[in-house]
């Protein structure tokens, strides 16, 4: 008897389990309810309150039937070309509702309340093991201290009914033939960067593809054994983006280098080493494992970058929210500050910074973090002066504030907290719109002046106040000053610089290039 | 007994110019260029890429 095309059912952690392993390729209940995967989605979705599931039989899934045309059609089992797709809602309702409706009859389904209650959906691939296919499901409620840049809003409808839009970013599972978790975290990034930037939207095959296109050159690349930092660079390449890759070891550059750019909405790969606790407080080495950063939690306390006593927004980050396809989405790592003692092969042991993972220890072990490694940045090509660019130029005005301070107590430009990140001109000129801080007529000048397409904004405040605002370019060589203008929202403190500019020669000033260049632009611009 | 300092900017202003011609001042300058200094090499280990880290698989 061939299954309903649809079916509806209160939710359970048995239901959820029942229905993967239905969609699966004769994968049991038993083996689907042992996965992290299953475990992990049960969390999220009782965090969500989801109430009603609504499970969608023969469902296409491009990116599958993608995968599938490419490797499994030619397979000697018979594996199904279509998925199953289960919806998830925090409201309950029947079977018998969503067929009334879709037979006609709108008494018994009240719509915007059944669109409202949508919590988004998880694809089933039928494959024997790895199954979650692209999954896209609402972000954990909204709490002050989450932030999830890089998600969009991402619709689904059913037979015609549409279910609602869920702001997330789309997560799956590597297969481990055409994918692998490097794979799935590209693809993750580029369900963004492909509406930020406009290029096209790679399917895992296609991204193995692009990746290995001229590497290896020795051995097949699918069934896919996992890609290097190499590999994925030429992906990224393959879209028209640029791949900017960071070494992300110290803790702090990690902070700063997730900030600056998730900020503006483009997620991250972040290349891990996994570890696991052995002997002792003595870590040992799983393996590399790649990941897709997507949002932050600022609820540390601010602290200073380094001696120079600059304080950074970023350096309140407590928690990452990545895409790990071993896992789970938006799953947690805490930035807890813990150093830990590892043995890597062929190295002395050392202690590196690390970060808490929901990995369940494989070995016998009692504990798995993760070793930052690297951060690989797809950028727009015109985003050519990268973070660490910008917080030169802000530690360089930073520290003429020090000086200011120093000499004028009443400045009170000491413990002050920046704000840097890359950003655009259209979302830098709504904010400075609606910024009451800034004088009317300063703020018409500020909106409309020409400005280019990216730009790295700098704002220090002191207790949450902003007081100045500086522009970069971020389109312009690293040779310029890159500055585009100057915004004071405290009438001392530019009163004080512009005084400061015009009293004295700014070039006999003891100051770095950067910061005359702000006192010239404040001399002929306020 | 200490007059007090004038809360003006241009007077404020002119008083931090002279400062920084001062000893004080430019000691103060040097200490703040050697912090600045650490930044950077901070930053700058952003840059250490390991060559032949490049090519190895990232495999879990």
């Amino acid at each position: 008897m061939t299954a309903p095309a649809f079916e509806v059912f209160p939710y359970s952690l048995d239901c959820l389990a029942k229905l993967i392993a239905e969609g699966s390729h004769n994968k049991s209940e038993a083996e689907v309810r042992s996965t992290s995967h299953t475990q992990y989605f049960d969390d999220y979705l009782k965090t969500l309150g989801v109430s009603t599931l609504l499970v969608e039989r023969n469902y296409i899934d491009r990116d599958f039937l993608e995968d599938y045309a490419a490797y499994y059609v030619r397979c000697f089992p018979l594996y199904r070309k279509t998925c199953t797709r289960i919806h998830a809602f925090r409201k309950a309702f029947a079977q018998e509702d969503v067929k009334a409706f879709l037979s006609g009859d709108n008494s018994r389904l009240d719509v915007e309340e059944f669109r409202s209650a949508y919590l988004g959906f998880i694809v089933v691939k039928p494959l024997p093991r790895t199954v979650i296919g692209r999954t896209c499901l609402t972000t954990y409620s909204d709490k002050a201290t989450r932030y999830f840049p890089a998600t969009r809003d991402f619709d689904a409808s059913l037979f015609g009914i549409k279910l609602g839009v869920v702001k997330t970013l789309p997560f799956q599972e590597q297969d481990n033939v055409v994918a692998a978790c490097a794979t799935s975290a590209l693809w993750t990034l580029f369900q963004a960067t492909a509406r930020e930037f406009q290029h096209q939207l790679l399917t895992p095959i296609e991204i193995t593809r692009a990746a290995t296109h001229l590497l290896p050159t020795e051995s097949r690349v699918i069934p896919n054994q996992g890609l290097s930092t190499h590999m994925m660079a030429h992906a990224i390449k393959s879209v028209s983006l640029e791949p900017f890759l960071i070494r992300v070891a110290e803790g702090k550059v990690l902070h700063a280098a997730i900030y600056s750019y998730v900020h503006a909405r483009i997620p991250l790969i972040l290349g891990i080493d996994l570890v696991e606790q052995k002997v002792g407080d003595r870590y040992e080495r799983m393996g590399k494992h790649a990941l897709a950063i997507v949002g932050y939690s600022l609820g540390a306390l601010p602290a200073p970058l380094s001696v120079s006593g600059l304080v950074l927004r970023s350096s309140r980050i407590d928690k990452i929210y990545v895409h790990d396809d071993q896992i789970g989405p938006f799953a947690r790592m805490e930035l807890d500050g813990n150093r830990v003692e590892v043995k890597f092969p062929g190295k002395p042991i050392d202690h590196y910074d690390s970060l808490s993972t929901s990995w369940k220890p494989e070995h016998g072990g009692s504990d798995v973090r993760a070793i930052p490694d690297i951060l690989l940045v797809p950028l727009y090509h015109k985003v050519r002066l990268p973070w660490d660019w910008a917080l030169k130029q802000v530690t360089e005005f930073n520290e003429a504030l020090v000086q200011f301070s120093t000499i004028e107590p009443n400045l009170q430009l000491l413990g002050l907290e920046w704000d840097v990140y890359l950003t655009t001109v259209n979302e830098v000129r709504e904010e400075l719109r609606n910024s009451p801080s800034i004088e009317a007529e300063t703020r018409f000048a500020a909106v409309t002046r020409a400005m280019p397409r990216f730009i790295w904004r700098a704002t220090v405040a002191r207790n949450e106040i902003p007081l100045i605002d500086v522009f970069f370019d971020a389109t312009d060589i690293n040779t310029s000053h890159g500055l585009i203008q100057v915004i004071f929202h405290d009438a001392l403190v530019r009163d004080f610089i512009k005084n400061v500019s015009s009293v004295a020669s700014i070039d006999t000033l003891p100051f770095e290039r950067s910061v005359k260049n702000i006192l010239h632009w404040v001399k002929e611009n306020i | 007994m200490t007059k007090p300092k004038s809360n003006d900017p241009k007077e404020m202003a002119r008083r931090a110019v002279e400062w920084f011609k001062s000893k004080d001042g430019q000691n103060s300058i040097k200490e703040s260029e050697n912090r600045v200094a650490e930044t950077e090499t901070l930053l700058a280990k952003g840059r250490e890429i390991d060559p032949a880290k490049l090519h190895e698989p990232f495999t879990v």
